[in-house]
């Protein structure tokens, strides 16, 4: 575990990355108003396979490599999630290229700054982590929450159960 | 419409999967703390368990009973070091059989998968370090150092790989991360000198990180490395006048904080010792003289930033003469550094040995210290004591 300002985060390495990488995954979903394409579904896929190998340590690592297989796992998590609730929380388009340009910059920032800032930074670093990390906790279970919302709304609109 | 709506459901299962998989994958590193193991006593026979305690149910039972040691072969107390693999759901104990072999009890928690016996053999005259500072544990693998190579033992099949190190190497495991300690040949004037570096798992090759010639002892000193791999602490000085070398491994060739373990009230002997869960304190087993045949056992608590060193006494031991070991009482601390927990078992006079009770029953016990308390509470949970000894009766 990181310990930025020597008090230990209270996430692992991997999940910090995850989380942190999912707040900031939403953020930039949300604001670009994402509608994903299959290419982009193929790509944030990847994303998802990468923790086989990594998360279950079928390949040595050190914690770079774990918070970066985190941030990119958590960012292809909430791609997956964000697809039903997406055109209802906001009128979502496909990407654009500018869109796309300003996504990959954020995810690359993030990439970048997450690990860096449990590696080298102080107090102020691990507070912004914590909240980070915990944003992107409570925006997965917001999402999963709307997602099992809607699954039950079809599901009582299903014609088997109308009729 | 319909079919873009179906997909998107579907890989939003596949989302949901994905974060359940990682949920599980990551739980699954990291023993709960919910258990302690600690070596304790058949009280039938006299032999050694392993023992585990629960710390939810306040309970505690036998996982493994050993047979009675012939004290043809061991004259001192027989050590088990019992350790936990990275995720849990297996207890790995040690002990020497014979001379030259270590065998390696591999017990599953769950009923799943059967108890495996290992035997490693060929440890020549070698006394490997398994009962001075814990082997690490990386996956299913177990890393051994020995005098002149450290060997990985497959933990599953009992496979071996060994790589020749030359200089008494001391291996330290740190999540995945495995340190080595090891002496190297004088240069020059250089004498006393001591390499740290990191051992790769797959490969066993070692990546240097830094050396120093501060320990002032001519084998490997102990050490331990903080959980954020920030800081190395090295047992130097001599007896009786022991401190604590802290490095920063991001600036190596810095000088070295002393951390002095003496106190005001005497000199102290010390014996293992781990770091905080942030890295900022240092526990460490302390043994001090009180009187001629009387020692006071417990943990010195050592702030890295110089502050005063706290003392938390656990029990007294008489010595009849022969020094009570300071390494027979080991620590070691949860994982969310809340609790250090260490046992006296090998402090008590040895079954079947004809000497005066080195140890008061009522100190036989689990130590449990509540470091998130100010007052470091200590909880005792007792350990059964040895039956009596077996009386020879003539036939008349």
């Amino acid at each position: 575990m990181w310990a930025p300002g020597g008090t230990l985060l209270p996430f692992c390495q991997r999940c910090t990355g995850f989380y942190a990488g999912a707040a900031v995954a939403l953020v930039l979903h949300l604001g670009l108003r994402i509608r994903p394409t299959a290419r982009f579904l193929q790509v944030h896929g990847g994303f998802l396979m990468l923790m086989i190998p990594f998360g279950y340590h079928w390949v040595p690592q050190d914690a770079l490599v774990r918070c970066l297989s985190g941030v990119l796992c958590g960012t292809g998590v909430v791609s997956f999630l964000w697809l039903l609730p997406g055109p209802r929380i906001c009128l979502t388009e496909f990407l654009s290229r500018w869109r796309l340009i300003v996504y990959t910059a954020g995810i690359a920032v993030a990439l970048a700054a997450i690990p860096a800032s449990a590696t080298w930074g102080g107090q102020d670093a691990r507070y912004a982590l914590v909240g980070l990390a915990t944003c992107g906790l409570g925006g997965l279970a917001m999402l999963a929450a709307a997602n099992a919302g809607l699954g039950l709304t079809s599901l009582g609109r299903a014609p088997g159960r109308a009729q | 419409m319909a079919s873009t709506r179906t997909r998107d459901a579907m890989l939003t299962v596949v989302g949901f999967a994905a974060w359940l998989l990682y949920i599980l994958g990551c739980a699954s590193f990291s023993p709960d703390d919910s258990k302690v193991l600690f070596p304790s006593n058949d009280p039938k026979t006299g032999g050694p368990v392993v023992a585990m305690y629960d710390r939810a149910a306040h309970t505690s039972r036998a996982l493994l009973a050993l047979p009675v040691p012939d004290p043809k072969n061991n004259s001192d107390a027989f050590y088990v070091r019992s350790l936990w693999t990275p995720d849990g759901s297996r207890v790995v104990s040690m002990w020497i059989e014979g001379d030259h072999a270590l065998r390696v009890m591999v017990l599953p928690l769950t009923p799943k998968e059967p108890a495996r016996l290992l035997a490693v053999a060929d440890l020549g005259n070698d006394v490997p370090s398994p009962f001075l500072m814990p082997p690490p544990i990386v996956g299913s693998r177990l890393f051994i150092s020995e005098k002149t190579q450290i060997r990985r033992v497959d933990l599953e099949s009992g496979a071996e790989e060994k790589k020749a190190v030359d200089g008494e190497p001391l291996l330290v495991g740190v999540g995945n991360r495995i340190y080595y300690g090891r002496t190297l040949p004088d240069e020059g004037t250089r004498e006393n000198r001591v390499e740290f570096g990191l051992v790769d798992a797959n490969t066993l090759g070692l990546t240097p990180m830094f050396e120093t010639s501060e320990s002032t002892q001519s084998d490997t000193p102990f050490f331990a490395v903080s959980r954020d791999g920030r800081r190395l602490g090295v047992l130097a000085g001599k007896e009786h006048a022991r401190q604590v070398l802290v490095f920063e491994t991001s600036t190596p060739s810095a000088p070295p904080r002393r951390l002095s373990l003496g106190t005001e009230a005497g000199p102290i002997d010390a014996g293992e010792f781990q770091w905080s869960r942030d890295g900022s304190t240092v526990y460490c087993v302390f043994r001090k003289e009180v009187s001629d045949d009387q020692y006071q056992f417990g943990v010195l608590e050592v702030p890295v930033d110089g502050k005063a060193v706290r003392q938390i006494p656990f029990f007294r031991v008489s010595g009849s003469g022969e020094n009570p070991d300071v390494f027979a009482l080991q620590v070691d601390v949860s994982h969310d550094g809340k609790t250090l927990a260490a046992a006296s078992t090998y402090l008590q006079t040895p079954f079947g040995k004809k000497e005066a009770q080195r140890l008061k029953p009522e100190d036989l016990a689990l130590y449990f210290v509540d470091l998130s308390r100010q007052d470091r509470r200590i909880t005792k949970v007792p350990i059964p004591p040895l039956p009596a000894p077996p009386v020879t009766m003539a036939r008349q």
